[in-house]
């Protein structure tokens, strides 16, 4: 990989060795990735329970779309920017981690998923879709969210 | 304003909360690019989750015995490296090498790289540990 | 039994020691813990958000409030038993711990702050209109509930770096 030396020399920068290397640095970047992820699933939750039909019923299911789309967004960011300095300060011992690598891909299915499936089933009230395929988008959702977070809980315990 | 908001809140509660000097940090504690081998009898095993811990007992410099104290990853990491409690137990009494990152406070202590137990088999913490 | 001599030996139990040295068994319990957060705080951090007029603007905090707390007891029992669980494993450790006293303190602050929410301001919720929102009183019950929470979590990370 030609981009890791670029990466190590990312981990040598100023501002990314304070955070790895302080006494607080770390446990604060860790608990706004836990924050943020609170926040992120729980907007997640909310949304897939409505489309499936099993959960806030009592709401228009693109008007609770459109209510959670700048705290899901606003809660991805703290999320990525996190993860994202987690990752600069021991970029290589990341990539070696098979965890991290299929959270990563997780990641990346759940984002997609969400932008050409969710977006689309959650923008318009009626639809004559059938009950049976809201929830199995929801379930397909949910599982690669909550996936990326066992991934994640997984890299401290598994090379 | 709707991530802003949050944003201060948890700066807020940060200040609030964080005031007691963490101790645990690996790379706060651990220095990677200080790497020690430590060649000695393995006197103890805790073997818990999230971190093993264990005490190898080495002749030092002098010829005076140094007791380190040896951190190492979760159980389920040597189970995935094909190792158990009962392979460390049999290396207990018995001499151990481990090369390890030393604690910056240059006290006798470290972060596991590579542990060889007494039957020869080598066992590394790489990548989490490296 | 002191108290602190009574944690050391409820680690030492063989129910804990199982749990403690187990290849699986603790990182389930430990990463549901940490899962479980979603549909438990993160329920209450949108349902304070609503009362702080800052989401879901636009429909009656006397609907949308409850229903996102309704939401919310999917997680807190599995809160609770995993982390009564990890307390076992770790009881001696734990109870000398600033920052797990910490997260006790806000833990019983925050239920402290939610039964006042249930018992004073709660029945009075329908009568909020979208226009003029929830009355000081809860918006500063909903403000602490954040702090509070958000304390809770930051503690219970930095708690491992204290051992």
């Amino acid at each position: 990989m030609h981009f890791l030396p670029l990466l190590q020399s990312v981990s040598n920068w100023a501002p990314i060795v304070l955070i790895r290397d302080s006494k607080y640095g770390m446990p604060a970047v860790q608990s706004f990735h836990l924050l943020g992820l609170t926040v992120l699933l729980a907007t997640v939750v909310a949304l897939d329970l409505r489309l499936a039909g099993f959960g806030m019923n009592d709401y228009g299911l693109s008007w609770l779309a459109k209510q959670v789309k700048p705290w899901t967004w606003g809660a991805f960011v703290v999320v990525i920017s996190s993860g994202l300095l987690m990752f600069l300060a021991t970029p290589g011992k990341y990539l070696g981690i098979h965890p991290f690598r299929l959270k990563m891909a997780l990641l990346g299915l759940a984002v997609l998923f969400h932008f050409a499936v969710v977006r689309r089933f959650t923008a318009a009230d009626s639809e004559v879709r059938s009950r049976r395929v809201d929830v199995i988008v929801a379930c397909v959702s949910l599982t690669l969210w909550f996936g990326v977070g066992w991934a994640g809980r997984a890299i401290a315990f598994i090379p | 304003m709707t991530s802003r908001a949050k944003f201060f809140l948890v700066v807020f509660t940060f200040l609030l909360v964080g005031q007691a000097s963490a101790h645990h940090n690996m790379t706060a504690v651990f220095d990677f690019n200080d790497r020690v081998t430590v060649t000695g009898t393995l006197t103890a095993i805790d073997w818990r989750n999230p971190h093993t811990y264990f005490t190898v007992e080495a002749k030092g410099a002098g010829g005076a015995i140094e007791t380190w104290q040896i951190e190492g990853p979760s159980p389920s990491f040597f189970r995935i490296r094909d190792v158990g409690k009962p392979d460390f137990e049999d290396s207990v009494g018995k001499t151990v090498t481990v090369e390890l990152s030393r604690a910056r406070d240059k006290s006798r202590s470290g972060l596991i790289r590579t542990f060889t137990l007494s039957n020869g088999k080598i066992v590394s913490a790489c990548p989490q540990n490296c | 039994m002191p108290f602190s001599e009574w944690c050391q030996w409820l680690q030492h139990t063989r129910f804990a020691t199982t749990i403690t040295e187990s290849d699986w068994l603790f990182p389930l319990i430990e990463g549901s813990h940490i899962l479980a957060l979603p549909l438990s705080v993160g329920m209450i951090v949108i349902a304070d958000l609503r009362l702080l007029g800052l989401a879901f603007c636009g429909e009656a905090t006397g609907r949308i409030v409850p229903s996102f707390l309704r939401l919310s007891r999917i997680g807190f029992p599995v809160m609770f038993l995993t982390g009564v669980l990890l307390f076992v494993t770790q009881a001696g450790k734990a109870y000398g711990n600033p920052f797990f006293r910490t997260k006790l303190i806000f833990l019983v602050l925050a239920a402290i702050n939610a039964a006042a929410y249930q018992k004073l301001l709660y029945p009075k919720m329908a009568g909020w209109d979208s226009a003029h929102g929830a009355p000081p009183g809860a918006k500063f019950c909903a403000a602490f509930s954040l702090v509070l929470w958000i304390g809770v979590i930051v503690c219970g990370r930095t708690m491992a770096y204290q051992f």
